[in-house]
């Protein structure tokens, strides 16, 4: 009898664990564009690197419902790196980075850091992914008239902190990371 | 349980009030306390919970044979915020009781100052001219720079222990965090929230990959890890360096602060996983204790502290008399 009252917890609790918990259902995910597998790998050193990503014919009916004022759907980058070492830097990602455009976190072009808060030092390939709610900079962009439904560029710039003044400290020479890939989905709640 | 004010003096249990590192003397009593207890910790045996090697090791590492609670932080998922609370609380009891000074507090180090936005209190350096001096490592942590001082941990960035390498505006840059208005996501969705999602399964401790990863811990909790360096660039030794818990104690601030947002913000109560799922701490007593979501909502009414940014916190009066400290009234 306790038996069978012990494994009808555990199979109730293991029910429980995956009952989702947040909105009504899976999302539905639509990737909309890619790295192209032929660019991968690259290597993440300490001078700004910029990967395109191809985004495939109909992302721009998927780009335009996600952009919508009132529109649920999520864009999301994600990226998938190698770490080769702890490093003592951050990169800085940006999409859509003009060519003569200093790179400021403030701008339309910033989505967030790439600075993965790893288990181990002096260990190699260690494999993170980041995923960066890019929405917001997709429909500014947009509204700019900079932005290009055929593709998208991502940007690293690598940061080393600043001097007692605010300038930016020299990133030392050496690779940290291995860019594996690049995707781009539209994500909407069900 | 709140303080019962009374004629301006406090009966009961105190609400301890964590505040500032610029808002404390570098050389004054509270930093001289703080130092005093993480000095009483690291002088016992490591197999002891009260110790700091065993509370850095509950964090992360690979010592072994492994003990109790060890490697049991949670990163990359929604128990990012709560198990940190639950763990910075039992230390703060732990050096509280080991420096002798019922008032300590960890201070938190907030670096998210800005130029239009500074500091109240003036740049502990004299005769300092760093613009964003708040994005320094906090003095009493880098001097003095040698042994006699528990706060200073050689294996740091030298730059940052130096005072020449600085944080970056868009290391500590929580914007992008509190635009979100959902604590959860759910997981592997693609979804980004404030907290973060429900750990994939199995990946409680640490998930491989960060897509279920909340965005205030992507910034600021990351970058400033891994820009201090040493230690606290990894989760198997970061909370061996004293600055790990004011980094913490500011994550913890911040969560209180986006709450304090409203328009939608609050904790995933609903959620029955986040809100029962059990964590093991040791107390000042090295007595093993569990807590979970539910039991560390409220800092004050649950946990016995507050920030001293939070609305309502103030900083209380003390003195010491006949053998008991005695709460006058708050500033």
């Amino acid at each position: 009898m306790d038996k069978t009252k012990g494994l009808a917890t555990i199979l109730v609790f293991l029910l429980f664990l995956h009952t989702p918990v947040w909105g009504q259902g899976i999302p539905m995910v639509r990737e909309i564009g890619a790295m192209a597998a032929a660019a991968a790998p690259v290597e993440l050193a300490a001078e700004p690197v910029t990967v395109r990503v191809a985004l495939l014919p109909d992302a721009r009916a998927q780009l335009e419902a996600a952009v919508a004022p009132s529109s649920k759907t999520k864009l999301a980058l994600t990226v998938e790196v190698m770490v080769y070492d702890i490093p003592d830097i951050t990169y800085q990602v940006y999409i859509d980075l003009p060519k003569d455009e200093k790179p400021s976190y403030k701008s339309v072009y910033f989505v967030g850091n790439l600075a993965p808060f790893l288990p181990h030092a002096g260990v190699h390939e260690q494999r993170y992914v980041a995923r960066f709610d890019i929405t917001r900079n997709v429909r500014e962009l947009r509204s700019l008239n900079v932005w290009n439904d055929a593709d998208l560029s991502v940007t690293f710039v690598a940061r080393g902190g600043v001097d007692r003044s605010g300038q930016q400290l020299p990133v030392h020479a050496g690779v940290r990371a291995r860019l594996d890939s690049m995707k781009v989905a539209a994500i909407t709640p069900q | 349980l709140l303080c019962l004010w009374c004629g301006g003096i406090a009966l009961g249990d105190v609400v301890h009030i964590r505040r500032s590192i610029f808002a404390l003397d570098p050389n004054g009593p509270e930093i001289a306390s703080l130092r005093h207890g993480i000095q009483v910790m690291q002088s016992r045996a490591a197999s002891d919970p009260t110790s700091w090697i065993y509370q850095a090791n509950m964090h992360g590492t690979t010592d072994q044979p492994p003990q109790t609670a060890w490697n049991t932080c949670t990163h990359r998922n929604f128990f990012f915020f709560s198990w940190h609370r639950m763990y910075l609380y039992y230390l703060e009891r732990i050096l509280r009781a080991a420096s002798g000074d019922p008032n300590l507090t960890l201070p938190y180090w907030n670096y998210s100052y800005s130029v239009t936005d500074p500091p109240p209190q003036p740049n502990p350096e004299p005769g300092d001219t760093t613009v964003m001096w708040w994005h320094k490592l906090p003095l009493a942590f880098r001097q003095p720079a040698n042994s006699s001082n528990p706060l200073f941990v050689s294996q740091r960035n030298p730059g940052i222990n130096a005072g020449t390498t600085l944080l970056e505006d868009a290391d500590v840059d929580f914007s992008q965090a509190f635009a979100f208005t959902n604590f959860e996501a759910p997981t592997d969705s693609g979804f980004t929230s404030f907290g973060g999602a429900p750990p994939a399964p199995g990946l409680i401790h640490f998930d491989g990959s960060g897509v279920n990863e909340g965005a205030l811990e992507s910034t600021p909790h990351d970058p400033v890890h891994g820009r201090i360096g040493g230690w606290m660039a990894t989760i198997n030794l970061s909370a061996r360096d004293p600055i790990f818990y004011l980094h913490h104690a500011n994550i913890d601030r911040l969560w209180k602060r986006w709450l304090a947002q409203n328009q939608g913000r609050q904790d995933p109560t609903s959620d029955s996983v986040w809100m029962t799922t059990q964590f093991t701490f040791f107390d000042e007593n090295g007595q093993q204790v569990q807590k979970s979501g539910r039991d560390i909502l409220d800092t004050v009414g649950q946990l016995d502290y507050c920030y001293d940014d939070d609305s309502g916190c103030k900083i209380p009066i003390t003195v010491y008399l006949g053998g008991y400290w005695i709460i006058l009234g708050g500033e």
